[in-house]
């Protein structure tokens, strides 16, 4: 297996840049998508002083100040970091921008998919191979010499240093089995209470909400949703039972080459599956993490992607 | 092994151990994914002083339906002094240690 070469030889080993370049643009996307819902929803004004997310922020870090002020220029700064990583400009500082930014999100809205999108921002900058393919210069060169030709030179190169990429597969390895770890202790997930809660509450309150973040389908809310407690949780528990053996199995299946597009399919159903429970806020974790998994190609084979022939 | 090599692998045998210790054990920190596996819960039914509901899905960043004790009272803090609205109503709360609901007079949660 290479990742199991390339660690024996201290992170080391012959790759194609094209699997991180890629998953460089996948957290671009995933993070422009963030950045333009929350933006749709009033974020630019979040830190408003009349506003209830600046007013709870300062109760909860009064000894880590940031201003009405210092978050708009944050707040610029993601933008800018997020357009620099998607076309390639500048890549290494613009990821830190985004990690940065990200793990400062964090401080007013704790999400776990935010903690996900920053660590791989993060893990990103520590790569020396994410402008070696895939950004504005490709566009350009196209137009000179032709897209095929020039994606062709850009999978040929190699660059032999996967320590970037060996972390960000140690991060989406580790997500899956802590998360498997948690839910399985907990009888409220396993029993399917959790799941039945989260989604009746949301569709109980959709009226109410300025922003709805739900649309579940009437023979969904019939049969899982509008139900009392003990009916809904029964249901839902073959979902939960299911969630936790896919993400104990994944890790594993993702590793082993020969398992590797079996673990694809199944992690992109049930990434499907999660957003469909929170469709407009889980886009950019289900991308980001089933584009983790280019990083699990051995990047030997990545160079030889038809669509780079 | 070059210095270079020596500060790599320093890294990731510390983030391996960062990793197992906050995925595996301990309460909920970075590198920690518990996502959907706790009950939460919050209904509010509050008015303002003239009578017209509240709506606290106007203030909060994302539609989450969860709000524990000190988010709510931290809420109500903030109605009063930021909007100088005094709620009063009722407020269910439901997590892992079952539900409560909770009366709310004059902005304050009494009982």
């Amino acid at each position: 297996m290479w990742w199991a070469e390339a660690l024996a030889d201290s992170f080391r080993y012959p790759a194609s840049p094209l699997p991180i370049c890629l998953f460089r643009l996948v957290v671009a996307v995933a993070a422009l998508y963030k950045f333009g819902y929350e933006h749709h929803r009033g974020a630019w004004r979040w830190f408003q002083p009349e506003s209830y997310v600046y007013y709870r922020y300062r109760h909860e870090h009064p000894r880590f100040p940031v201003g009405p002020t210092g978050y708009r220029v944050l707040y610029v700064a993601k933008w800018a970091g997020a357009a620099a990583l998607l076309v390639g400009v500048l890549p290494q500082l613009a990821a830190l921008v985004l990690a940065v930014w990200f793990l400062f999100e964090l401080r007013y809205d704790r999400k776990f998919h935010t903690a996900y999108l920053g660590l791989c921002a993060l893990f990103l900058a520590a790569s020396p191979a994410l402008d070696a393919a895939l950004t504005w210069r490709t566009v350009v060169d196209a137009r000179s010499g032709g897209l095929s030709v020039v994606l062709r030179a850009e999978a040929a190169r190699v660059a032999d240093d996967v320590f970037a990429q060996l972390l960000l597969m140690l991060l989406t390895v580790q997500m899956y089995l802590s998360s498997a770890y948690r839910k399985l202790r907990s009888p409220q997930f396993m029993s399917g209470a959790a799941l039945h809660t989260f989604t009746a509450s949301l569709h109980a309150e959709r009226h109410a909400q300025r922003f709805r973040d739900t649309w579940y389908p009437q023979a969904l809310v019939r049969r899982l949703v509008d139900v009392p407690q003990p009916v809904g949780q029964r249901r839902w528990r073959p979902a939960a039972v299911a969630t936790v053996v896919l993400e104990a199995a994944l890790p594993v299946a993702l590793l082993v080459p020969a398992t590797l597009p079996v673990a694809v399919l199944f992690g992109a159903l049930m990434h499907a599956a999660f957003t469909a429970v929170l469709p407009v806020r889980l886009v950019p974790f289900s991308l980001a993490t089933v584009g983790s998994y280019l990083l699990f190609v051995d990047p030997v084979m990545a160079a030889h992607w038809s669509i780079f022939r | 092994m070059s210095v270079w090599s020596a500060v790599r692998w320093a890294v990731w045998v510390g983030l391996v151990l960062w990793m197992l210790r906050a995925g595996f054990f301990g309460p909920p920190r970075l590198f920690t994914w518990p996502m959907f596996s706790r009950v939460s819960e919050c209904r509010m039914r509050l008015v303002d002083q003239a009578g017209q509901p509240i709506n606290p899905w106007h203030d909060i960043v994302h539609q989450d339906p969860g709000m524990n004790a000190w988010e709510l009272r931290c809420y109500l803090a903030y109605l009063r002094e930021v909007r100088g609205v005094r709620a009063t109503g009722t407020v269910t709360l439901v997590d892992r240690l079952g539900q409560s609901t909770l009366r709310v007079e004059d902005g304050h949660v009494v009982g």
